[in-house]
């Protein structure tokens, strides 16, 4: 028997639902998402109501994402390696990549201290870690010599390069057990990678050419799937294994693992992905070596030149010269600079994983760029100093906020399974004596 | 536009919107009214005749629908209710109709029907 396909215990049409649930997704806040409802779809649903039906929502593409995540499991190892779901797509791997990349962000959640009067002794952060992993196609042509062997101008460009090194060593200021943590801003301002590169007029500036605007790597990137949580790295693992697996990326000949170098990245690699070639973003290595070249020699303008030319065997993968050449500078060095050191902890843990001109070769990407750009989508949405979070409110929006970013999520088959999920009877959602108690 | 007949064709329609928006006061000075009156004013009047129409088929496919006899859960009796009144918002706006209700003793739950082909 079919039926009207409408939730009973809702007061809007599913077209309604939809255009809600986009606005909750892309808006900064429930409260602008009402606002723009009313004054760009002339609908009035109060930010309330936007927001009891994104998690509702959200809830119910959650489950979704948890069937599919039963599926793989279920699959014997074999089939989850090698083998596809029913329902991936048929087109073929010639000429193409499949890459799956992985990278936290971070939300204010509201915890057990919430509501109390504030901790006199310390102050208390809310700031916990979300997990994103985006799975991207690209074209892809293998060849036999390196595509790109000259190192990008923008590279050697201080004005270009030391801002983003700044932001990858901000980012970083993480808890935990990564290589890469607790990189805070330098005390002592000559050594800081984070001065301004205006005022060193000895570093020579270059501007970039036209040529220099050609892809570092691999062919342009084709069709996206981004997968954004608050359960943490094992689920974060699952739902991109299942999701690979519904895409059919076993298939594809060429394919890699990306991240930056958090130890739980190749926790990842290893459980899930571990026949795809793992790769670790050059731009984060690029920010060890460049700290590690800037803290050898005390000031930016001596220790340019350094950076250039690590950068070009890192650019190369000769790690191993780079990682020589460190331990080298370091011998000359009474008291080793903390820069220094973790530049040569973080190339030694990560050195097979930087092969950039074989990654080249084989017509793989060399950085994380489509992660890093879906985290800062998911950021305008999340992460804010006025924004606290339930985990319960938190996890549907990021699940909705994925499928907007996705380029693989159909949004009316996912409201027609919906209608048809519908069966016609009011439920009751009183709680029981026992759930009460 | 052919038309079948008994049919309206949308011109005909739209003759009738426009002498209710010229001749029923929405856009009483039409010599005078600016475009973003003459805007406003039309999707007013047309999202009025959307919302009756909504109305009108689901009250249409209520009726053309089989009573349900037997529960879709567990197959026993359904004893019929009294028809309900709803209101949903749809995208032009309220939307009223009656739909009808099942009571399903077994299951203790309600159930609201509708024909299978008019599904919104």
């Amino acid at each position: 028997m079919k039926t009207l396909q409408c939730d009973i215990d809702i007061e809007q049409t599913p077209a309604v639902l939809q255009k809600v649930t986009i606005a909750a997704a892309r808006d900064r806040s429930y409260a602008v998402a009402s606002r723009n409802l009313r004054d760009l779809a002339e609908l009035t649903i109060s930010a309330k109501q936007c927001q009891r039906i994104a998690i509702r929502i959200g809830n119910e593409r959650l489950d979704e994402q948890q069937q599919s995540i039963d599926r793989y499991t279920a699959a014997s190892i074999p089939e989850q390696q090698h083998g596809q779901s029913d329902d991936a797509p048929a087109n073929g791997w010639s000429g193409r990549a499949a890459v799956i990349q992985g990278d936290g962000g971070r939300a204010q959640i509201r915890d057990s201290l919430w509501g109390q009067d504030k901790p006199s002794d310390k102050k208390h952060r809310w700031w916990r870690e979300t997990q994103a992993g985006v799975l991207q196609t690209y074209q892809s042509t293998p060849s036999a010599v390196d595509p790109h062997p000259e190192v990008p101008q923008c590279l050697r460009d201080p004005l270009w390069i030391i801002p983003k090194v700044n932001e990858i060593h901000r980012s970083n200021g993480s808890p935990g057990d990564c290589d890469e943590s607790n990189h805070g801003a330098p005390t002592d301002n000559s050594t800081s990678p984070g001065q301004s590169p205006r005022a060193q007029s000895t570093v020579e500036i270059s501007k970039p050419s036209r040529k220099d605007r050609t892809r570092w790597s691999s062919g342009d990137p084709l069709v996206q799937t981004i997968v954004a949580t608050r359960q943490g790295y094992d689920h974060l693992g699952l739902a991109l294994a299942a999701e690979a697996y519904r895409r059919g990326f076993n298939k594809a000949k060429v394919k890699a693992f990306m991240g930056d170098g958090l130890k739980v990245n190749w926790s990842l690699w290893a459980t899930h992905f571990s026949h795809y070639t793992p790769i670790v973003d050059i731009m984060h290595a690029l920010a060890y070596v460049y700290g590690g070249a800037i803290a050898c020699c005390g000031r930016i303008e001596d220790g340019w030149q350094l950076y250039v030319q690590w950068l070009e065997w890192t650019w190369g993968g000769d790690v191993d010269r780079v990682i020589t050449a460190m331990k080298g500078q370091a011998a000359d060095q009474e008291d080793v600079p903390e820069d220094l050191r973790r530049a040569i902890t973080y190339l030694r843990n990560n050195a097979s994983r930087m092969q950039y001109a074989h990654y080249r070769r084989e017509g793989l990407p060399v950085t994380t760029s489509p992660v890093e750009s879906a985290q800062k989508q998911i950021n305008e949405r999340i992460k804010g100093t006025e924004k606290f979070w339930q985990d319960d409110s938190l996890e549907p929006l990021l699940q909705l906020k994925a499928d907007d970013l996705s380029e693989t999520h159909d949004r009316d088959a996912f409201w027609n399974r919906r209608g048809n999920r519908n069966d016609g009877f009011r439920h009751r959602t009183r709680k029981t004596k026992l759930q009460e108690s | 536009m052919e038309s079948a007949p008994n049919r309206p064709t949308a011109e005909e329609i739209a003759a009738l919107v426009v002498k209710r928006l010229v001749q029923g006061g929405g856009i009483p000075d039409l010599a005078n009214a600016n475009l973003m009156t003459i805007e406003e004013q039309t999707i007013k009047e047309v999202d009025r005749v959307t919302q009756i129409v909504m109305s009108e088929l689901l009250a249409q496919q209520s009726q053309e629908a089989q009573p349900v006899t037997a529960c879709p859960k567990c197959g026993k009796e359904m004893t019929p209710k009294k028809a309900q009144h709803r209101s949903l918002q749809s995208r032009r706006g309220q939307v009223k109709f009656k739909t009808d209700v099942s009571h399903c003793e077994a299951c203790r739950l309600d159930f609201f029907p509708s024909d299978e082909n008019l599904a919104v």
